[in-house]
């Protein structure tokens, strides 16, 4: 290796990854519950999905579990990712807007735009609420 | 003693034009299949690691060279030792990818090259930081002792880490049978960068399928369990430095918080996932909960009063998982 290899292999890394973005390659959006549900029990290893809601962009969703945690889904490039949080969750709400903390720092927290206000208010107070009351 | 070039170097060119050239057929079938952010992540990640290379090759080849002054038998340069050396580094290469699944101070090194979502070739590139940390290379002491020359080592290694780059990839379905039976393909790999239970710590391969045909760990791609790759808690985030030092940390934190010397030794060296409370999932644990969930859903289907005669006959036995 010299500095040559060193500053191509550089270059290089900066054109692959240019490329891929020239190319308008990613994307990634849940299509409605049942995608999410899916996405939620093949990311978190034991997870029983029941009723779940998704966000009015595809991008996140929240997923209740058998068990009364939530599995809270977000997207991550072009695949999602997701934790397992457990009941009452720590979530702010502004508008149809609601923002969901994960309690780590480099995940960070699941922001979630609902299609109205009274969604976003409703979905807030279960999540918010004990272990047993559901999304009405 | 020839003048042995390092085939790595002479590859890379050939790298960028096989990974641009799967963006393009990623950029007509399935655009997913890609991502920006993540193909960054991983070839700054590869870049870091031929620069991590580079600063420890140094004190590794002096270590190598004083090992192998201790050697068995003096073996030259012809090219069937080459062949030999090939065989026996891909062997290496198993034992050492199998510990660095199991133990989790390997695995602390090792798991920057399976935290990444997506399965292409910018994958293959997606390479450690921490391998001279790790002490892997303790694992290639064996065959300085037998008595291969260690650049002759680093030269098979080389033509090693080469043949597994071509195998990072969804674009290949399978290879002709004769080639799935004694070679690593993309379709056994796939297995190995997946988290579905089925495949959680199988096919631990370089090169030859062959050695985990012979131990144990091998288990073929399914159709119908199409592999999802990255690791069971994947970061969320593509922060380099994260992505090259989450796992130590993780250590860090468990050994300075474990309750005793015993469980501050099992968080460095029990496989990961293991946990003095048992709060955390192993991949055996993962696994043994898939199965019984499997069985329980077969027996559910039993069992399930079906109202059609035209139905299969009852009393015969519950289908068998292929």
């Amino acid at each position: 290796m010299n500095w040559a290899v060193l500053a191509g292999s550089l270059a290089a890394v900066l054109v692959m990854a240019g490329a891929a973005w020239l190319l308008g390659l990613g994307g990634a959006k849940l299509a409605d519950a049942d995608d999410a549900r899916r996405t939620a029990e093949e990311l978190l290893p034991g997870f029983t999905a029941g009723e779940a809601r998704v966000d009015s962009t595809g991008e996140a969703a929240a997923v209740f579990g058998s068990a009364g945690d939530v599995a809270m889904v977000r997207r991550h490039g072009a695949r999602f990712v997701a934790r397992r949080l457990p009941r009452p969750l720590s979530v702010e709400q502004q508008g149809e807007r609601l923002v969901v903390a994960s309690g780590e720092r480099r995940f960070g927290p699941v922001t979630m735009r609902l299609a109205s206000e009274d969604d976003a208010r409703e979905l807030t107070r279960v999540l918010r609420a004990p272990v047993d009351a559901r999304p009405s | 003693m020839p003048d042995l070039p390092d085939p790595v170097n002479l590859a890379i060119p050939a790298f960028v034009l096989l990974v641009l050239a799967e963006m393009v057929v990623a950029r007509l079938r399935d655009r997913r299949r890609y991502c920006p952010k993540d193909a960054l992540t991983s070839l700054g990640l590869g870049f870091g690691s031929t620069i991590a290379g580079v600063l420890a090759g140094g004190f590794t080849l002096a270590f190598a060279m004083w090992v192998w002054q201790f050697r068995l038998f003096d073996i030259g340069w012809q090219w069937y030792w080459f062949v030999l050396a090939f065989v026996l580094d891909d062997l290496r290469y198993y034992v050492f990818h199998r510990l660095a699944h199991r133990v989790r101070w390997f695995w602390a090194s090792h798991v920057i090259h399976h935290s990444s979502q997506h399965y292409n070739l910018s994958t293959a590139l997606r390479q450690t930081w921490t391998s001279f940390f790790s002490l892997g290379f303790l694992f290639a002491l064996p065959l300085f002792l037998i008595g291969f020359h260690p650049l002759m080592v680093a030269f098979v290694s080389g033509i090693n880490l080469i043949y597994q780059f071509w195998i990072h990839t969804e674009v290949i379905h399978r290879m002709p049978k004769w080639f799935e039976a004694v070679m690593n393909t993309p379709s056994h790999h796939r297995v190995h960068h997946a988290t579905n239970p089925r495949y959680l710590d199988k096919n631990y391969a370089g090169v030859f399928i062959v050695w985990d045909r012979l131990f144990g760990s091998f288990e073929p791609e399914r159709d119908d369990d199409r592999p999802r790759y990255g690791i069971v808690k994947d970061l969320g985030s593509f922060n380099i430095l994260w992505a090259a030092t989450h796992e130590w940390i993780g250590i860090a934190k468990d050994v300075w918080k474990a309750p005793g010397l015993k469980a501050r030794i099992l968080y460095m060296v029990a496989p990961p996932g293991w946990s003095h409370d048992g709060s955390r999932d192993t991949s055996e644990i993962i696994r043994a909960r898939w199965e019984a969930r499997q069985e329980q859903d077969r027996e559910g289907a039993w069992k399930k009063p079906i109202s059609s005669s035209s139905e299969p006959d009852r009393e015969a036995a519950p289908p068998q998982a292929a």
